[in-house]
C-alpha cells in the first residue's frame, strides 16, 4: 500500500459485477481483489483515480464502488478489515460429499 | 405439503427465463446498476459484503426431502458448500456470483422453487408455526391458509410497489411458535363463542430500530373473508404509508400515527367495499388447496415406552437429545425431531450440503419426506414414529447433528452480523461462538433450563434481540464492536419487547455479563421457574443491580 500525502488519503474499493468479489483500486488504477494492492489517494491523484473507477463502472466492470477514508496506514473501520480479507472471522460448516444420503 | 401444478411450474418457468434476460442486459450495459438493483431484490439477490447473497423461498418454512437434496446441491455447486436456515424458514446462500444467478434459478424451478419476493417492499415469504400440522396443541392446520396466502400474495400487482417490505405470520398452536405479535399482520386461529374457527387479527408489530408489538385488529375474522380483508389492511397501508422516509414507512409506524382505532375505521371502510366480493377466494379454490394440507389419521402403531427408556437409560446423549429435542406429535405413538443447528463452532442456522443430503435420506426413511425450517433457525422433521427414534438419534449422529439444544442457552438466533451483511454494526457470529463456548458444560445448560437468547448485529434486528430473555445489540463505538444487553424480551402470544439494561459491552466482556445474569436467575428463581417468567417477577432493576453494580 502507498503512503499518501496531503489532506485528502482515500482508498476506493467496489466489487467486480460478475461475482461481487471485493476489489481495490491500485495505484495504477487497475484493481485488484487483495488490499494490500490498494492506492492510496491523495490530493494530487484522487481526481484521476475517481474518473478511473467511474469508467470502469460505466464499462461493467466493478459495481457499488466507494472510498475508504484512511488514517495513515490503517482504515478504521472492523467492516473494512472483515470485508479485505475475503470472508467470514468464523468457519462455516464443511461440506463432506461422502456423508450424503 | 402443496404440490405444484402445470400452471405453477409454467409460470416459474417464464419468471426465470425473465431474469435470465435482466441479468444479460446488466452485464451488456444494457441495464445501469440502478435500473438492475430493483429487478435483483425482486428475486431475492443481495449484493453484501464479500459477494452476492441469494435467498431462496422456503413457504411457511416446509421443505421436500427432493427440495432440500436440490439445496445442497445449489450450494455445493454455485456455493462454498453450505447454506443458512433464517429466522423467516427461508434459505440464505452467501457466495453467489451474478453470472450463475439465471442458471441458479432455472435449477430451484426444476425442484418447485424460487427466489420472488424474498426481498423488496413487497409480501415476504409468509412463515408459520414449524409444527403445523403435526403439534398437539393446534386448533387446525394453519399451513393450508399460509398456501392461500402465498398464491394471493405472490406478484399481487397492487402491491409489488408498497412503502416498504411486509410481513404476515400465521400460527394455530396453544403457544405461538410463529411470532406473530412481531409481524406486520399476526394472524392466530383461534376459535369463536359459537364454536366457529376464524382468525384473530393483529396488526403494526415489528423489530428494527421502532420495534413494537402488534396490536388487535379484530378479535374474530371468519375464514371465508381472509383475503378482503388481507387486501383491506394491505390497500390503507399502500395509500397512506409513508413513502418519504425509510425508517417511518413500516405499517407499525401508520398504526401508532393514527391509533389502532381509526386505523380499524379505515380498514373497516375499505374492507366493505370488497367484502364476500370476487377478492375472497371462490370455494372451490380453497378447498383445493386447504385438501392438501389436511391432517390424515396417522398409521397406527404401537408405543414402545419399554424399549425407549432402556436406551435413556443407558445413553445419556440419547436420555438428553429426547428430554430436548423430541418434541410431542398429535398421535402420542409419534414425535417430531427437533435437529439443531446450533453447536460450539458452527455458525447458528448454518448447514452444509452434505448435512442437508443426511437430513432429507432421514425425512424419507423415517418420515413422510418433509422437513420444517424453524423461525430459531433449526430443523424440524415431523411425523417420526416413536419407535424409530434410537435409530433416527443414530442417523442424526452419522451426519454429526445429534446435538440437543432445543430452546436452551446455545440455542441462539443470531444474525449474519458483520460478517457477512453490509448493514452489520458489529459481528454476531464470533460472540455467539464465545457465549456457547462459556456454557460449554451441557449439564450447566440443562440446568439452567429454557432460555432464549438472541444477537443482532445492528438495529435493524434480523437477529430478533428485542424478542428475547436476553438478548444482545451489536453497536459500533468509534470503530469498535460493543453489544448492548437487553432483557424480558418475548416472541410468543405474550410477546414483550425486552428493555436495555445499561451500558454496552466490549465483546470479550460479553459472555461474563451473560453469565453474571444467568447466575443472578439461578440464585433467586423460583422451584421450576423458567427465566422469562423470573425477570417478570423480580424485575429488570435486580439484574441490572447484579451486571453493573460490583458485589
Amino acid at each position: 500500500m502507498t503512503k499518501a500525502h496531503g489532506d485528502i488519503n482515500l482508498m476506493i474499493t467496489a466489487n467486480r459485477l460478475t461475482d461481487g468479489n471485493v476489489m481495490w483500486l491500485a495505484g495504477d488504477f487497475t484493481w485488484s481483489p487483495h488490499r494490500r494492492d490498494a492506492g492510496c489517494f491523495n490530493a494530487d491523484s484522487v481526481q484521476a483515480a475517481r474518473a478511473s473507477a467511474a469508467r470502469d463502472d460505466a464499462r461493467n466492470l466493478v459495481t457499488a464502488i466507494y472510498e475508504i477514508a484512511m488514517d495513515g496506514k490503517q482504515d478504521v473501520s472492523a467492516r473494512e478489515d472483515i470485508r479485505a480479507n475475503q470472508g467470514p472471522t468464523i468457519v462455516p460448516p464443511l461440506d463432506q460429499p461422502e456423508m450424503g444420503g | 405439503m402443496y404440490q405444484y401444478d402445470e400452471m405453477d411450474r409454467d409460470f416459474l418457468a417464464s419468471r426465470s427465463a425473465q431474469f435470465r434476460d435482466q441479468v444479460e442486459r446488466r452485464l451488456s450495459g444494457a441495464l445501469t446498476e440502478d435500473e438492475f438493483k430493483p429487478l435483483r431484490l425482486q428475486n431475492g439477490l443481495y449484493l453484501q459484503l464479500h459477494a452476492y447473497m441469494l435467498r431462496v423461498a422456503v413457504p411457511y418454512g416446509v421443505l421436500s426431502s427432493v427440495q432440500m437434496r436440490g439445496l445442497a446441491g445449489v450450494a455445493r455447486e454455485f456455493d462454498r458448500g453450505f447454506g443458512h436456515f433464517t429466522t423467516r424458514q427461508n434459505i440464505q446462500f452467501n457466495w453467489i456470483k451474478l453470472v450463475d444467478s439465471p442458471d441458479i434459478l432455472d435449477r430451484l424451478a426444476s425442484f418447485d422453487m424460487h427466489a420472488i419476493q424474498t426481498s423488496g417492499n413487497c409480501i415476504r415469504n409468509v412463515t408459520s408455526d414449524p409444527l403445523a400440522g403435526a403439534s398437539d396443541d393446534e386448533l387446525e392446520n394453519p399451513l393450508g391458509w399460509c398456501e392461500v396466502i402465498r398464491q394471493w400474495s405472490t406478484l399481487h400487482p397492487e402491491f409489488a410497489f408498497l412503502p416498504r417490505k411486509f410481513k404476515i405470520a400465521v400460527s394455530a398452536g396453544a403457544e405461538d411458535r410463529a411470532a406473530t405479535g412481531f409481524h406486520d399482520i399476526g394472524l392466530r386461529v383461534v376459535k369463536s363463542r359459537w364454536g366457529e374457527i376464524g382468525f384473530r387479527v393483529l396488526v403494526g408489530g415489528g423489530q428494527g430500530r421502532t420495534p413494537r408489538v402488534a396490536q388487535q385488529l379484530t378479535p374474530f375474522l371468519p375464514k371465508h373473508n381472509l383475503l378482503s380483508y388481507l387486501e383491506a389492511i394491505m390497500r390503507v397501508y399502500n395509500a397512506a404509508g409513508r413513502r418519504d422516509n425509510i425508517y417511518k414507512a413500516r405499517i407499525k409506524i401508520l398504526v401508532e400515527a393514527m391509533g389502532i382505532d381509526a386505523f380499524r375505521d379505515a380498514v373497516d371502510a375499505e374492507w366493505i367495499t370488497i367484502k364476500d366480493s370476487a377478492v375472497e377466494l371462490p370455494a372451490g379454490e380453497q378447498e383445493r388447496i386447504l385438501r392438501q394440507f389436511t391432517r390424515k389419521p396417522m398409521e397406527s402403531v404401537d408405543l414402545p415406552a419399554d424399549m425407549l427408556a432402556k436406551r435413556r437409560q443407558r445413553d445419556p446423549h440419547f436420555d438428553r437429545w429426547v428430554m430436548h429435542n423430541v418434541l410431542n406429535h398429535y398421535d402420542p405413538a409419534y414425535a417430531n425431531v427437533s435437529i439443531s443447528l446450533k453447536a460450539i463452532g458452527r455458525p447458528p442456522g448454518d448447514a452444509s450440503a452434505s448435512e442437508m443430503e443426511g437430513i432429507a435420506a432421514l425425512a424419507e426413511q423415517f418420515a413422510k419426506s418433509e422437513i420444517r425450517v424453524t423461525y430459531s433457525q433449526n430443523l424440524i422433521v415431523p411425523h417420526i414414529k416413536r419407535a424409530d427414534l434410537p435409530a433416527v438419534f443414530d442417523a442424526l449422529k452419522r451426519i454429526g447433528l445429534s446435538g440437543a439444544e432445543n430452546g436452551l442457552i446455545g440455542d441462539m438466533i443470531v444474525c449474519p452480523g458483520l460478517d457477512y451483511c453490509n448493514l452489520a454494526n458489529a459481528r454476531s457470529l464470533p460472540l455467539a461462538d464465545k457465549i456457547f463456548k462459556h456454557f460449554s458444560q451441557a449439564g450447566l445448560r440443562d440446568e439452567i433450563g429454557k432460555i432464549r437468547l438472541n444477537i443482532s448485529g445492528c438495529i435493524n434486528a434480523c437477529g430478533h434481540h428485542h424478542a428475547a430473555d436476553i438478548g444482545i445489540l451489536g453497536v459500533n463505538k468509534k470503530g469498535v464492536e460493543h453489544y448492548q444487553i437487553t432483557l424480558g424480551g418475548k416472541a410468543g402470544e405474550d410477546a414483550a419487547i425486552g428493555t436495555i439494561l445499561g451500558p454496552s459491552f466490549e465483546e470479550d466482556r460479553v459472555p461474563n455479563a451473560i453469565a453474571t445474569i444467568v447466575d443472578a436467575y439461578r440464585q433467586r428463581r423460583l422451584d421450576g421457574e423458567a427465566f422469562g417468567d423470573a425477570v417478570d417477577r423480580l424485575g429488570t432493576s435486580y439484574f441490572k443491580q447484579a451486571l453493573y453494580v460490583p458485589a
